[in-house]
């Protein structure tokens, strides 16, 4: 599902590398939790296997380049903090992801539901922060996907109760935290990231 | 799903953000403020000063109105939304990069529109009030304003992948300002009022760069120098410069532009990293 060799993060040209040498496997129906102090270089690793931030070294995700649409399409992202445009309501934010996804608000509302967010009417980026965690989380859950990458889940019941079943049904969970409570042992595995490179 | 139908819902949404935003909101009721403003005052004139009153009036409020919300919209499509995790939500649900960027212009577009018709339409209800009709050339007036401010707004969102908000907004401003003068200068050239080495360039620059389109309203306008600060008489080497309506082809040419900047914008966004 992922296979990721030597992974190295540079954000802009003759920048330093944000991260490098990471290197992992993540199988269907398994976890990954990547862990580490703010700055660490967690949600680069992230944004390298989305194709969002442009990555150096080996990364095949489902069997393709990261950022390839055809993989992303499969693949449930729920960035961190908040990271919603002003003047959109939550339950937009939910049905905009739901249709580029080819599904409908129906599929919206029960992604929201299941992450335990309900204040759908509220303006996203004035959401609290709890609830910001649970629509990122929504956004992910739409549409059962096979991959899902969460950056700082909070872990609510709710959230464990998402990544039990996810991995139970074969979906692969790759998770960054700076807190991981709970979190190593729902996943599994962990990697301790330090100034961008394993601890 | 198809890049059209990803582009239709991208734009919705920012269109809906968009509107809702307080500087938008904003900036469309003090021109909506200034227009009725224009229309008390031009009560103070009779025939043809009442007519020149609310349009001289009206145009400025879409120039000035119009290039705020045109820069504003265009100069925040590509970098807060990439580095606070917006354009990532969008372009993790794996559209494209390109559909996200055509359809975050499209929903600018549309906003523009929006703004431009509010001010259309109040300003029409306003000449009927003042007895005037609904102003058709007016009403031409506001729709040309409209591709006037899609150059800006398309240039903005394309200088937004790579710059600042500010800086895409004022790079945007200068290239308004530059297609102006090159469809002043032009008509200059055309009037052989500039000397010969300069004419050749002006009307090469014309022909190659999107061009300032000029209603037939405010041409006339101008030429009687009554259209106020908005568009000033045009002097050149002491001489008066009378600027002729837009072409057709120029309209087409300039949306052609509006279209290739939109899509060099798309482009580039393939390179950026995103949150």
């Amino acid at each position: 599902m992922i296979r990721a060799r030597d992974v190295h993060v540079r954000y802009q040209r003759g920048a330093a590398l944000a991260v490098s040498g990471v290197t992992f496997d993540l199988a269907p129906g398994k976890g990954l939790l990547l862990t580490g102090g703010h700055g660490s270089g967690k949600s680069s690793v992230l944004r390298a296997v989305l194709g969002l931030a442009g990555p150096g070294g080996d990364i095949t995700v489902f069997g393709g380049p990261p950022g390839d649409p055809r993989a992303l399409q499969r693949i449930g992202w729920a960035p961190q903090s908040w990271p919603f445009t002003y003047g959109i309501r939550a339950a937009e934010v939910a049905t905009m992801v739901a249709r580029l996804k080819g599904h409908g608000p129906a599929e919206a509302a029960a992604a929201m539901d299941e992450a335990g967010f309900t204040a759908t009417a509220k303006l996203a980026p004035l959401l609290e922060i709890e609830e910001s965690r649970q629509l990122s989380l929504a956004c992910a859950l739409i549409g059962t996907p096979d991959l899902l990458v969460l950056d700082d889940p909070w872990e609510f019941d709710e959230t464990v109760a998402a990544v039990r079943r996810a991995l139970d049904r074969g979906c692969a969970v790759l998770a960054a935290s700076t807190d991981p409570g709970g979190l190593p042992g729902l996943l599994g595995a962990s990697i301790q990231l330090a100034e961008g490179v394993p601890a | 799903m198809s890049p059209v139908a990803a582009i239709a819902v991208i734009a919705s949404a920012e269109f809906r953000a968009l509107v809702r935003r307080r500087w938008f909101f904003i900036t469309v009721a003090v021109g909506l403020a200034l227009i009725v403003a224009g229309t008390i005052f031009a009560f103070g004139d009779d025939g043809l000063l009442r007519s020149d009153a609310l349009r001289s009036w009206t145009l400025a409020v879409e120039v000035i109105g119009g290039l705020v919300i045109g820069a504003a919209l265009g100069s925040s499509a590509g970098n807060r939304d990439a580095d606070g995790g917006w354009l990532g939500i969008q372009v993790a649900t794996g559209v494209g990069r390109s559909p996200v960027m055509l359809g975050r212009i499209v929903g600018r577009t549309l906003a523009l529109v929006a703004a431009f018709a509010a001010w259309i339409i109040v300003a029409a209800i306003c000449s009927l009030i003042v007895g005037n009709g609904i102003d058709a050339p007016l009403v031409v007036t506001g729709l040309a304003g409209i591709e006037n401010m899609l150059v800006v707004l398309t240039v903005a969102a394309l200088c937004s992948v790579a710059i600042g908000p500010v800086a895409a907004g004022v790079t945007a401003g200068i290239v308004y300002i530059f297609v102006q003068a090159l469809v002043n200068l032009s008509s200059a050239a055309e009037a052989n009022v500039i000397g010969t080495s300069w004419t050749g360039l002006m009307r090469t620059l014309y022909f190659i760069f999107p061009r300032g389109i000029i209603s037939p309203m405010v041409a006339e306008l101008q030429a009687r120098d009554v259209a106020g600060l908005a568009a000033p008489r045009v002097v050149v080497n002491g001489n008066i410069v009378f600027i002729q309506p837009s072409s057709w082809g120029s309209v087409i040419w300039t949306l052609g532009w509006c279209v290739v900047l939109a899509f060099a914008a798309a482009g580039a966004l393939r390179k950026r990293a995103l949150s």
